[in-house]
């Protein structure tokens, strides 16, 4: 196999001032906004992928695009490697530390700059919540599509730097499909706007190559999402299956026959009896070998449409049983939509109507 | 998962939906061919895998076991048109698995898009991209070749 070099800094055997440092970074964040005692430090040792642990040398919570600008010229200065971290929620290990580095912090950058529903779209810090943003335009009936499991504490900078995906990004696609536009500061310092507000850029698609990216380009200190309109009916199909396979061709055929559910989700019977032990659901036929939870989603005569044939794609797949959780959800009349729930949303709302009904 | 199991390792891989039925299949065979407990909950329409393997991290030794389960079902979905990462990103845990599923050709140019931004290479460095010092000549990912990382 091959492995190639790369730009790492390679381990230093210079002596690093980290008091001069942190001093600078004071200048620009204040003293409340550098993290250098070792026991507040520990918190930010791992994100999501918690078996890999590193304390940083420094932790700094910056508010805006211009002092993330004045710290990272500070780092390249003293040529110290700077790693972001939003939420700290990845499973990868991006925002995982690394021997004497410093760790920029979002949290702080949690403001929505710009709600424009005309157009579609709202302008965020990178330490905005993903679930935030739904929130802040739900009341007008739209919502942000990319749903990660996580997505009531995970931050937008994260989802852009890992390209995030959830339940409906089958449908709706990932965090890719849903970012516009955004201010970077590159690994220089230095500020670049990159997209724009409108979908179709002439030139490179610097956008597109900025996310995913995983903090190794620099950091996004705006960025300008999509938003879309929140589906004017949305049922919930569960059929259970006395074979993996079964339901595996089910999955195949029903977007085969050209239906995009909104979401499709399948646990094993493990996986079924691991959630029955624990919540009793009694929603999940313990001696399923799999099942299939199918969200269909849109007007209300596609859905209408579309949940006829799936139904029938499960039977002649050999469903040993479909329900239809009352879990029937559309956008009410005075456009106070309910944003379709993602996956442990979903199986909570299940356990839920299942235990009302 | 924790009333189940004290651990659980969660990997992140996506397969065409039409080997589905073969890599639930292949992933059960490597389940006991390691020995551990894998649960499938996964986003079916697109293909995007999520096994959750169950150990016990107090048992030493068992993390490395299950990473390299956790390596075997990557392989296998890059063996069947897939690919290594869904959802997650690549990061510290998968990067070593890069190999797996490009050239090397492939991983120079996302090293020259990357100095081209980074010439320096301080944005979080050691992610991603396998380089030599963080994967050694083996394309495993092993706690060992994170130097001064603590392993819990």
């Amino acid at each position: 196999m091959v492995v190639l070099s790369s730009p790492s800094s390679k381990p230093s055997t210079k002596r690093i001032d980290w008091q001069a440092i942190a001093r600078e970074f004071a200048q620009v964040v204040g003293k409340e906004g550098v993290v250098q005692r070792k026991e507040e430090l520990l918190v930010y040792e791992c994100d999501g992928l918690a078996s890999y642990r590193q304390r940083p040398a420094l932790v700094v919570l910056p508010r805006t695009t211009e002092q993330v600008s004045a710290l990272v010229k500070i780092c390249d200065r003293y040529a110290v490697p700077f790693i972001a971290r939003g939420a700290g929620t990845g499973l990868s290990g991006g925002a995982l530390p690394i021997e004497n580095s410093v760790l920029i912090v979002t949290a702080r950058m949690n403001q929505i700059l710009e709600v424009d529903l005309a157009n579609q779209r709202v302008v965020v810090q990178p330490g905005v919540i993903n679930n935030w943003v739904t929130q802040a335009v739900s009341g007008a009936g739209f919502y942000y599509a990319p749903d990660p499991s996580s997505q009531i504490i995970c931050s937008v900078g994260g989802n852009v730097a890992e390209n995030s995906g959830g339940v409906h990004c089958l449908k709706y696609g990932v965090t890719t499909n849903h970012v516009l536009g955004l201010k970077l500061v590159l690994p220089d310092g230095s500020m670049v706007d990159v997209g724009g507000k409108v979908a179709e850029m002439p030139g490179y698609d610097l956008t597109g190559l900025f996310v995913g990216s995983e903090g190794t380009l620099g950091i996004a200190t705006e960025i300008t999402l999509k938003i879309l309109k929140t589906s004017e009916s949305i049922h919930v199909l569960l059929a259970d299956f006395t074979s993996v396979e079964a339901a595996g061709q089910a999955v195949s055929d029903v977007i085969s026959a050209g239906i995009i559910p909104g979401g499709m989700e399948m646990m094993d019977n493990f996986s079924i009896n691991a959630v029955e032990n624990v919540v009793a659901t009694n929603c999940y036929p313990r001696d399923a070998e799999a099942i299939l939870l199918i969200e269909i989603d849109g007007l209300a005569v596609e859905v209408a449409a579309n949940s006829q044939r799936v139904e029938a794609i499960c039977r002649q797949n050999g469903a040993r049983s479909i329900r239809w959780p009352p879990i029937r959800r559309s956008a009410s009349p005075s456009g106070k939509a309910v944003k379709p729930p993602s996956l442990p949303w979903a199986k909570l709302a299940l356990i839920i109507t299942c235990r009302m009904a | 998962m924790g009333k189940i199991s004290p651990d659980y390792y969660v990997q992140d891989g996506v397969i065409p939906r039409t080997k589905l039925q073969y890599v639930l299949r292949e992933i059960e065979a490597l389940s006991q061919k390691h020995g551990y407990r894998v649960a499938n909950v996964f986003h079916a329409g697109d293909g995007n895998l999520h096994p959750l393997i169950l150990f016990d991290n107090a048992i030493p030794g068992q993390l490395e076991q299950v990473e390299a389960l956790g390596g075997d079902i990557l392989k296998l979905c890059v063996a069947v048109g897939g690919s290594i990462s869904g959802e997650h990103g690549i990061g510290a845990d998968k990067r070593c698995y890069m190999p797996e599923m490009f050239t090397a050709t492939d991983l120079e140019t996302m090293v020259w898009v990357r100095q081209a931004f980074d010439p320096k290479g301080l944005a979080n460095p050691e992610k991603m991209i396998p380089t030599p010092r963080t994967c050694g000549e083996a394309a495993r990912a092993k706690t060992q070749d994170f130097p001064g990382v603590e392993q819990f």
